[in-house]
């Protein structure tokens, strides 16, 4: 019924999913103690981090990541 | 199955950060608009995770000239739909309006549809299997 191959892609996106949401619930921790001035201010902050280019696809594609995913 | 994944990713990346009955210190608009830039900030760098990834796994050769073609196809509309979302971001800090917000929350399913195809199908193509 299910093929060695269909349980590594389940793996693979099991691992995926799991770094999603552990990332996720590392921030809403930190979010969460604010105070309203420091939530304020976060905003202004992190709006001024977005960029209004990214990169393209193929232009991140050349770049190498330190701790690339499982393949 | 595939249904189901999409309606996951959208699920994990639609979870609000900042949650009111753990902060009620935060006032209900400043905590609507820090949820709204931290899934946007999340797309931003899943974004480029991604992408690096695909990447590292072409040169390895895990992933064919055509796997990546077709992934970046998806990685240049959603690299628009991120691009649009971070300048309504910006927008929205400054004035906190309610029409620019739910234009960002249209944006943000898209993202999470798009990221959810891209992932599902980078999985198929490394593992050879295809839908």
């Amino acid at each position: 019924m299910f093929t060695l191959e269909s349980v590594q892609a389940l793996i693979f996106l099991g691992t995926e999913v799991f770094k999603l949401v552990t990332a996720h619930l590392a921030q809403k921790g930190t979010l969460n103690n604010l105070t309203q001035e420091q939530a304020e201010l976060m905003v202004k902050k992190l709006a001024v981090t977005l960029p209004d280019a990214l990169p393209t696809p193929e232009e991140l594609e050349k770049m190498v990541i330190a701790n690339p995913l499982p393949q | 199955m595939r249904k189901f994944r999409v309606l996951f990713f959208a699920l994990c990346l639609a979870g609000c950060a900042v949650q009111r009955t753990q902060a009620p210190q935060i006032n209900a608009q400043t905590a609507f608009a820090l949820n709204l830039e931290s899934q946007v900030t999340q797309a931003n760098a899943d974004y480029k995770t991604l992408f690096t990834d695909i990447g590292n796994a072409h040169r390895a050769g895990t992933l064919t000239d055509a796997d990546v073609a077709s992934l970046n196809v998806i990685g240049s509309h959603l690299q628009t739909l991120i691009q649009e979302a971070n300048g309504l971001t910006k927008t929205y800090s400054a004035n906190y309006d309610a029409g620019v917000a739910s234009q960002i929350g249209g944006l943000l399913a898209k993202i999470a549809a798009d990221i959810a195809q891209i992932t599902a199908q980078n999985a198929q193509a490394k593992t050879g299997v295809h839908q």
